[in-house]
């Protein structure tokens, strides 16, 4: 284990875990709010396809990254009027969304292309270009191996969890999303309007699993696969429901599937072609040894029989 | 001579069909304590909640301080000067005692920018606690206002609810079942402060059904049945709780009904020893619970909410795990047993919250009588459920014990209060059962059903059973009672004759001041 | 006394008349996403660059109107079956067990081992064995997120997911690796002509496993209505805390509700393997899988069984309409997705039930609205 490998395992951790803590910070402001959004895959994944898309077709990212953007309000939009202003079902409209948002990339590049396969952009974009080397970084030795040449969002990720940690706890409208979760009785009676408050949290969701999608097929690869996503969305339900809805704490689960993901991918180079396949259900696995460590404690000392109520 | 500060014309509340509110005539006056008496389902809340602009009236008018208003959400009744706290309070758990109180119109850091102030994102958390801690001292509300809801006592939750409308400077304080959660030194406390707020120029308005306090506090009763205004009488001696209760119900009500006086059993029917339970964090919730119910025999549990009586009802009715100590039943060890089991045994259970742990809202009333029980002949064999053997039971017993249905076999989520609790007395107590677990069997009930209920619990005591009670309703608890206990923090600290003890008495060993020895506990 | 000629005009209870007025609103509820669903995919259709009346008109014919069209169609549907009660017998508990998907693919990957690998049975023997087998997987692999949920009261939601994307990853990785015949795509050796199921028409997919998922069908059918089971079913479904107040241990429940789910999955996953296939692929549930299919036939239909048995056959006809019409037409096959999702999200708002008053408000005022300037109009 020397420290070389130490360090790019660090460097990668800080790659892969940038998709993991945007969604999961955008996610815990839904959640917070009282609304449990499952749909947050299906966000990423067409943010990541419009995104190579129409960089793709127009030549120029910044469209690419706009239409991401565009098309993850899109969605989360359609999710607000069917569950919050027409009272849906959570779970039901947000599964249906996952559907819709993995079958139209899949028919559009069959329409497109001919076949249901990847599209591949390095022609417009160059993932090796998308690294900034940071001139201030690169003289500090450990610091630079880790988190020197990472990609634009990258950086910004960090701003973007640090703002949005202090908006939820520092801000009124912080507290008018956590009373709106809690309370909703108590926000209405002084006012909040609460259909509102979750319309402004899963606006952000959108903007973050946005840039969660661009970062996973513009940034790293510049490409985009069928199912890039992987149930990243789902890993960051989990994330948010161990750090207890907390943005500081979700986020340490965020980095800890991170790291798993960066672990899968660095052991993918030693071992052989055969279980690099097998490899791939350790993110998987991770979370449910997780979620076993977190709420096996509490289950022992849970004295009570019954199951309270619903999610 | 004094304004009016508010008052309706011809208010009336329609929801659909149902006339909630009709043709309500009201005249308040700036400085007067009035207090709104009825039934549940009576209309006063409805008529509140327009006042505080969470209802629009569908015709009549509102006037304030003698001009027309409209009131479309509660930020303009606040705006106007009226405030109002809820039964059910609308706090958030995770936030402090400050946050809940300057919540909705937190102040905001100001940031100056050349010559001009500009409110930023932030919020002045210094500043909002020094505004809150003012206020607090001025009304002596006693609360330490960094605590976070979660943690503190159902008391002090009301006293910061008062306080949130106290900071936006309300002049009318409208108060729905303000007493419902305090015992009986709280509740002094309570109607002092009334009285310094009405000093201090304030005009309240109670909302309740406790015609004790009524008669302690209110300048002037009215009283609501079925959606229209009894009649407003002057809180004088020569207006009596029955005189009230008759308006309230439109029939002559006994308000305490009579004991039979036929004499405990001499056999220990249900022998409670030594209980103990922990919560998730390890900490004793209930501690050497000792309880000996005979025969023919009622024992009641009175005690401010929060001490453990929920635990205690939780832990004798098999849905939280013992730590130690033992039940008998009739002899026979049915300690951790669950509550099918139970029920096999003979144990009868009403328990706290009928809608979360006795109904099923969405089942039809015959289904929700057979549960429970839903697993014995006749009304399932082998493994079948009989369709047959459960409509006869429903019918024969919503005669019996008198559940008023307006037609067929509703979901029970459509009844009443009264009647809803009616369906789980009418289940566990036809039965027929050796001992009856029973928590705040009157809570949210109207007059009328109260009656009837204590009726049946004195009936099925009389004809053999070990009755067990736990209400925060100390009326109810030392009227029904042979024997009362008081539990404070988890123990059982006192144990009276009921007839032995005065309310204050009482009083002084639910909060704590006074304390038996384990030998006084015994002798009884 | 009786009056000559007419009879006295009995009035209907309110009772009555409210059940009217639901079996009403139900049935809008049914047809209207349906139209929404179906002007959505026209459009997704026009973008594909193919009349949405000849694609429906082409799935139509294909489906339904020949002998063949309806074998095939009903041999499509009939995995769709028993995934779907088994969802909604999870669902009726308040269980989302959206975990079916992974659980038909352990049943069928180890039934389809058994198929081959289990040498000299009868053909009657040998197919009940498979079909034992790949229930039990099923079940077990269901229990992991019952345990988790009944005994750590983790959300199930999130544990099936990652378990479906586990169980389709550790099959496939099973398959190219260990079990594979080195074919271009990785497949397990075909099963012995003793376990496969017969067909009903040898030119068309129907197999005797429809039988078996009827069958199955109607037992749950049965269970959820009339036994103590269903009884207790429905209370967990409604009201968790009450249930165990009452006595009915609803963690022992839910891990039964988990093992019967993942049987039936297991169940469906090997009639595919043993009637259609005869071996295992990784993509054998095909897009978006059979468990999913079944998922949103449940949902569509309410949980209620008729309806999934009416769902599971349109079901059934879209998939064998859609692999048609990608040879035939030149229609992606996700297309039919995307109607699918339509569906799905437009039948969970039940818009007539429960917004259906405010939507007749809304006309109204439109209407006197109009009414009210066309007064105007024609005064001045």
């Amino acid at each position: 284990m020397t420290l070389s490998f130490i360090l790019s395992l660090l460097n990668m951790t800080v790659e892969n875990s940038v998709p993991y803590l945007l969604i999961t910070v955008g996610g815990v402001f839904v959640a917070r709010a009282g609304v449990f959004n499952i749909s947050m895959e299906g966000c990423t994944e067409l943010a990541a396809f419009a995104g190579i898309l129409f960089a793709f077709r127009t030549g120029n990212i910044w469209v690419g990254v706009i239409d991401a953007i565009l098309f993850a309000v899109a969605i989360n939009c359609i999710f607000y009027i069917f569950t919050v202003k027409l009272n849906g079902n959570l779970s039901v409209v947000g599964t249906g969304i996952n559907l819709f948002a993995v079958c139209v990339p899949a028919s559009l590049l069959q329409i497109m292309y001919g076949s249901r396969s990847n599209l591949i952009a390095t022609k417009i974009i160059d993932p090796l270009k998308m690294m900034i080397d940071i001139p201030i970084l690169r003289k500090i030795p450990l610091l630079n191996e880790v988190f020197n040449k990472q990609t634009f969002i990258t950086y910004l990720t960090i701003l973007i969890v640090w703002g949005l940690i202090i908006v939820m706890y520092k801000t009124k409208f912080g507290i008018a999303v956590r009373v709106t979760g809690e309370n909703p009785n108590a926000a209405k009676s002084v006012g909040i309007n609460t259909d509102r408050i979750k319309f402004y949290c899963l606006m952000i969701s959108a903007l973050t699993c946005a840039l969660a999608g661009i970062n996973l097929s513009v940034e790293q690869l510049g490409m985009y696969t069928i199912g890039m996503s992987a149930n990243r969305g789902f890993i960051c339900l989990s994330a948010i429901n161990c750090g207890r809805k907390e943005p500081g704490k979700a986020c340490i689960y965020a980095l800890i599937f991170g790291f798993v993901r960066a672990l899968q991918t660095i052991i993918n180079n030693f071992v052989p072609v055969a279980i690099s396949s097998l490899l791939g259900i350790l993110p998987y696995a991770s979370i449910i040894i997780v979620l076993l460590i977190v709420e096996m404690p509490v289950a022992k000392r849970n004295h009570l029989r019954f199951f309270k109520g619903a999610n | 001579m004094s304004e009016s500060i508010i008052e309706v014309r011809n208010l009336t509340k329609k929801f659909g069909d149902f006339t909630a509110n009709d043709n309500i005539n009201l005249n308040i006056q700036e400085g007067e304590i009035r207090a709104v008496i009825g039934e549940n389902g009576a209309g006063k809340s409805t008529l509140m909640n327009m006042m505080y602009g969470i209802l629009q009236p569908t015709s009549g008018d509102i006037l304030f301080r003698g001009n027309k208003i409209h009131i479309n959400s509660p930020r303009d009744a606040i705006n106007l000067g009226i405030g109002m706290v809820h039964q059910h309070f609308k706090l958030s758990p995770s936030l402090t005692i400050y946050e809940n109180i300057v919540l909705g119109a937190e102040t905001l850091r100001k940031t100056k920018i050349g010559k001009k102030v500009f409110n930023s994102f932030l919020i002045d958390e210094k500043k909002e606690r020094e505004e809150v801690q003012a206020l607090v001292d001025r009304f002596n509300f006693n609360l330490n206002i960094n605590d976070k809801v979660v943690d503190i006592s159902i008391g002090a939750k009301q006293r910061v609810e008062i306080l949130k409308m106290l900071y936006r400077e309300v002049d009318l304080l409208i108060l729905d079942e303000p007493t419902a959660v305090l015992i009986p030194s709280e509740v002094d406390d309570l109607i002092e402060r009334f009285k310094i707020l009405k000093a201090s120029g304030k005009t309240i308005i109670i909302i309740t059904h406790k015609l004790n306090e009524v008669k302690m506090c209110a300048d002037n009763i009215t009283v609501v049945r079925t959606g229209k205004v009894i009649g407003t009488v002057p809180n004088t001696d020569d207006t009596t709780d029955e005189d009230l209760a008759e308006m309230m119900v439109g029939r002559p009500v006994l308000l305490r009904v009579k004991k039979s006086g036929k004499p405990c059993g001499d056999r220990i029917a249900y022998n409670v020893k030594d209980l103990n339970a922990v919560d998730s964090e390890g900490r004793a919730i209930l501690k050497d619970i000792n309880i000996r119910i005979h025969e023919n025999d009622i024992i009641g549990v009175a005690g401010v909410e929060g001490n453990g009586q929920t635990e205690l009802m939780l832990a004798l009715t098999g849905l939280m795990d013992i730590a130690s100590g033992s039940i008998e039943l009739d002899g026979k060890d049915i300690t951790g047993l669950w509550p099918d089991e139970l029920r096999k045994q003979g144990v009868g259970i009403v328990p706290e919250d009928r809608y979360r742990q006795g109904l099923c809202r969405d089942l039809p009333v015959s289904s929700n009588m057979i549960a429970g029980y839903h697993d014995q002949q006749p009304y399932c064999k082998n493994e079948i459920m009989m369709t047959k053997a459960i409509k006869a039971n429903f019918k024969n017993i919503s005669k019996e014990y008198d559940v008023r249905l307006s037609h067929g076999d509703p979901a029970v989520g459509s009844l009443s209060g009264g009647n809803a609790q009616k369906v789980i007395i009418a289940r566990e107590f036809s039965r027929k059962p050796k001992v009856l677990l029973v928590s705040q069997p009157t809570r949210g009930v109207d007059i009328g059903a109260i009656e009837f209920i204590h009726n049946e619990i004195f009936r099925m005591r009389d004809s053999g059973a070990a009755v067990f009670i736990i209400s925060s309703d100390l009326s109810e608890v030392t009227g029904l009672s042979d024997r009362v206990l008081v539990m404070y923090h988890g123990e059982i600290v006192g144990k009276f004759k009921s007839g032995d003890v005065s309310f204050n008495e009482l009083g002084l060993y639910m909060s704590g001041v006074k304390k038996m020895t384990k030998e006084e506990l015994a002798s009884l | 006394m009786k009056k000559h000629g007419k009879t006295p005009v009995v009035p209907k209870s309110i009772e009555l008349i409210e059940l009217h007025r639901k079996k009403c609103n139900a049935v809008w509820d049914t047809i209207i996403p349906l139209f929404f669903a179906f002007i959505v995919g026209s459009i997704f259709s026009l973008i594909c660059k193919c009349s949405p009346i000849k694609l429906y008109s082409f799935i139509l014919k294909k489906a339904f109107m020949s002998y063949g069209g309806i074998l095939n169609t009903l041999g499509y549907a009939t995995p769709i079956i028993m995934t779907g009660i088994a969802t909604a017998f999870s669902i009726k508990a308040g269980i989302w067990n959206m975990g079916i998907e992974g659980q038909v693919f352990a049943g069928a990957f180890v039934s389809a081992l058994a198929g081959y690998m289990i040498k000299g049975l009868p053909s009657f023997l040998h197919v009940t064995i498979c079909l034992l087998i790949g229930a039990v997987v099923g079940a077990l692999y269901a229990l992991i997120p019952g345990i988790l949920k009944a005994k750590l009261r983790i959300n199930e939601v999130v544990t099936t997911v990652m378990l479906n994307s586990i169980a389709t990853t550790v099959t496939g990785f099973l398959t190219q690796s260990y079990f594979g015949t080195g074919d271009a795509y990785a497949h397990t050796e075909f099963i012995l002509e003793t376990a496969r199921l017969a067909k009903i028409s040898s030119r068309y997919r129907s197999t005797t496993a429809l039988f078996i998922a009827v069958v199955i069908w109607a037992i749950l059918f049965f269970v959820l209505k009339k036994t103590k089971f269903g009884y207790e079913v429905s209370c967990i479904g409604k009201q968790l805390e009450f249930s165990d107040a009452v006595g009915m241990h609803v963690a022992k429940k839910i891990i039964i509700i988990f093992i019967i789910g993942g049987a039936i999955a297991g169940i469906a996953g090997t009639t595919e393997i043993l009637g259609a296939n005869y071996n295992f692929v990784n993509t054998f549930s095909a897009n978006p899988g059979i468990g999913w299919d079944g998922f949103f036939a449940c949902i569509l239909a309410g949980s209620n069984p008729i309806g999934i048995m009416i769902y599971s056959i349109v079901f059934g006809a879209l998939r064998y309409g859609a692999l048609a019409a990608q040879t035939g037409l030149g229609v992606p096959l996700d297309l039919i997705n995307v109607i699918k999702s339509a569906l799905v999200l437009f039948m969970a708002i039940k818009l007539v039930s429960t917004h259906g008053d405010s939507i007749k408000e809304f006309f109204r005022k439109l209407v006197t609205k109009k009414g009210d300037k066309e007064e105007k109009e024609a005064k001045a």
